[in-house]
């Protein structure tokens, strides 16, 4: 009789799902929140910048997102699903923060451990290409673009369509996925003419519907929340000299697409 | 630290300063930062900032950072004027705002001193509350399901009270208006209250009203900026709009000088068709100039006109008072879920007395006098 009910309206079930965004596990989590990660984080500043951080984007999420189409989504589809909707755009700040942190955090290593580690020669060797001829420059670059930013934001490095590597800062809460709300740009202060032409052709490429394929390789974080607790609030050059030290390359080197 | 030479807008961690005052001094004007007495007060007795502030957050937020950005203003301003140091520089951070908010050359500098202001402005117009139960204490993940707090005690008096009432109904709404805007600020941002005055900047310049008077103020609204925004619209507003007249004056006489060289071409072509058929060159031109640009309804307009129509049309407006909702305002005291904690806590802070002082003289409308 079940059955034979169950078969009838299989067809018109609708799953009462119900589910909320929380703060997903990262590896060595435990072993952080005791410790913290050597060389980077105290206990605290860990919890700061993961556990509460992560919670408040994930719950604010979950509150955003409860009863309409989103609400089963993880953060990275509505981020992706909300960039171009104007009126979606608190729901595409925490989707879109939470996504990065989570990118962000996976990243990070005890010292001595990620000492052990290098960049791959296939990483150098695609850097190469964009004229940064060792891992120095390249963190010069890095951390001279996050360290001369104003406010809070993202510096990424991303693989482009052609598979080449660039690196591009994105202001507040911007994300790498589509070049529309990258906010690459400041308009504050005095606009020079590259950054209007940039702007029109931002608007030309959402016109065609332009699909963007950028990747990201390497995040880091310049939101507040990631260092002032260990750091204060004029720390933050310490904190991406510190952070560069910690990096699990061998987590970086399986992001680059390969063969 | 970071060991980066050749760098501009660093103001972090750079240190080699104390060589280059002296010698900055003879041929440029240094900033330094401003001495406000009730916060020296309360660094010399290692107190907190009672009922906002304890005493490491306002060392940081103000003291340390403060010196940052006066250190990165005085040194963009060193690596940018080293370019051409005929310009002099202004002595108040206003002036210096609006003479380089047009020119991206000195978007350091510019940055730098904009911050700068937000954050005096800010610190300005607040003060240590009395009242022992507003309590600088972090809130946890709970405090985001919480309803908000809708009792309040510090209240504005007189005039600038019925200012407010007028302008946003109640003292209540006026409350919530601010609060939330500050709220809605996810990165780093200021709310501040403002004046508007009557008439756009470009009027005043042009010589004022009819009637010889300056501009009026009227209304006061709430307007938020973000990162290293300014507030008075007036001095920044139309920068895009003005690059877009150049560039279509640009694509004008491109266009012009496109025109002459067919019509040179058209008239070589009659001169050669003349014997056989005059009427079809004149179709051609028919059809130039039936080629305009159609209009969508449908679509989003361009960034120019928003700027144009959203913002405050290059009205002058009169900042009374800002509320700083930039994490790291909270982040230290409150934690991470305590913003709307800290943003109560302000409100009690806010002195008034300042805030009256900053207005402008209210002009009341005739017309809205009639309804109130």
């Amino acid at each position: 009789m079940f059955k034979r009910s169950g078969s009838r309206l299989a067809g018109r079930i609708i799953q009462s799902k119900r589910s909320f965004h929380d703060v997903p596990v990262i590896n060595n989590q435990n072993q952080y929140l005791a410790n913290g990660i050597e060389g980077l984080y105290s206990p605290k500043g860990f919890k700061t910048a993961w556990i509460d951080y992560q919670k408040y984007l994930t719950l604010n999420l979950s509150l955003h997102t409860v009863g309409t189409e989103n609400e089963l989504k993880p953060p990275f589809e509505i981020l992706l699903h909300t960039a171009k909707q104007t009126t979606e755009q608190h729901t595409f700040h925490f989707a879109s923060q939470a996504h990065n942190n989570h990118f962000f955090m996976q990243q990070f290593i005890d010292k001595s451990e990620a000492a052990k580690t290098r960049p791959s020669k296939f990483l150098l060797q695609r850097l190469e290409y964009q004229d940064i001829p060792d891992i120095e420059t390249f963190r010069e670059r890095m951390l001279l673009l996050a360290d001369s930013s104003f406010g809070q934001g993202w510096v990424f490095l991303v693989e482009l369509p052609d598979k080449s590597l660039k690196i591009v800062r994105h202001n507040n809460d911007g994300t790498p996925y589509y070049f529309g709300k990258n906010q690459s740009l400041d308009l504050n202060g005095g606009v020079d003419e590259g950054s209007f032409e940039y702007l029109n052709g931002l608007k030309d490429r959402a016109k065609n519907n332009e699909r963007d394929w950028t990747l990201p390789i390497l995040a880091i974080n310049c939101w507040d929340h990631a260092y002032i607790e260990d750091y204060g609030t004029t720390g933050k050059a310490e904190y991406l000299s510190n952070l560069w030290d910690c990096i699990n390359w061998n987590v970086i080197n399986k992001r680059i697409f390969q063969l | 630290m970071l060991r980066i030479s050749n760098s501009r807008k660093v103001g972090v961690s750079l240190n080699s300063k104390v060589g280059g005052l002296s010698k900055l001094s003879q041929r440029y004007l240094t900033y330094r930062l401003s001495r406000l007495p009730a916060l020296e007060a309360i660094q010399s007795k290692k107190s907190d900032f009672k009922g906002l502030f304890s005493n490491k957050a306002i060392n940081e937020v103000w003291f340390n950072r403060g010196e940052q950005l006066v250190d990165g203003l005085n040194q963009s301003i060193e690596q940018t004027f080293v370019t051409d140091g005929e310009h002099s520089l202004p002595n108040n951070l206003p002036d210096l705002i609006s003479s380089t908010i047009h020119k991206p050359e000195f978007y350091g500098v510019y940055c730098y001193s904009t911050l700068l202001y937000n954050l005096q402005f800010f610190m300005e117009n607040i003060r240590p509350s009395e009242n022992s139960a507003h309590k600088i204490t972090k809130a946890d993940s709970n405090s985001l399901l919480a309803s908000p707090l809708t009792e309040f005690n510090n209240e504005p008096r007189d005039e600038l009270k019925k200012w407010i009432n007028d302008s946003f109904g109640s003292l209540r709404e006026f409350r919530t208006l601010l609060l939330n805007s500050a709220k809605g600020i996810k990165g780093d941002g200021v709310t501040w209250l403002v004046a508007e005055s009557n008439i756009s900047q470009t009027a005043i310049n042009n010589g004022g009203t009819k009637s010889g008077r300056g501009p009026q103020f009227v209304n006061l609204r709430v307007v938020n900026t973000y990162n290293t925004g300014y507030v008075d619209d007036s001095v920044r507003s139309g920068q895009v709009n003005r690059l877009k007249q150049q560039k279509k004056v640009r694509e004008a006489s491109l266009k012009a000088k496109q025109l002459e060289i067919q019509e040179k071409e058209q008239q070589q072509q009659q001169q050669q068709q003349q014997q056989e058929s005059p009427s079809k060159s004149e179709q051609s031109i028919v059809k130039q100039e039936t080629v305009e640009e159609s209009i969508d309804e449908l679509t989003l307009g361009t960034i120019e006109e928003a700027e144009l129509n959203v913002l405050f049309n290059d009205k002058k407006l009169v900042p009374l008072l800002a509320i700083d909702a930039s994490p790291r305002t909270y982040l230290l005291d409150y934690g991470v879920f305590g913003k709307q904690n800290y943003l109560d806590n302000v409100w009690e802070c806010i002195d008034w007395d300042v805030v009256a002082q900053r207005a402008p003289q209210r002009t009341q409308s005739i017309i809205g006098d009639l309804y109130l």
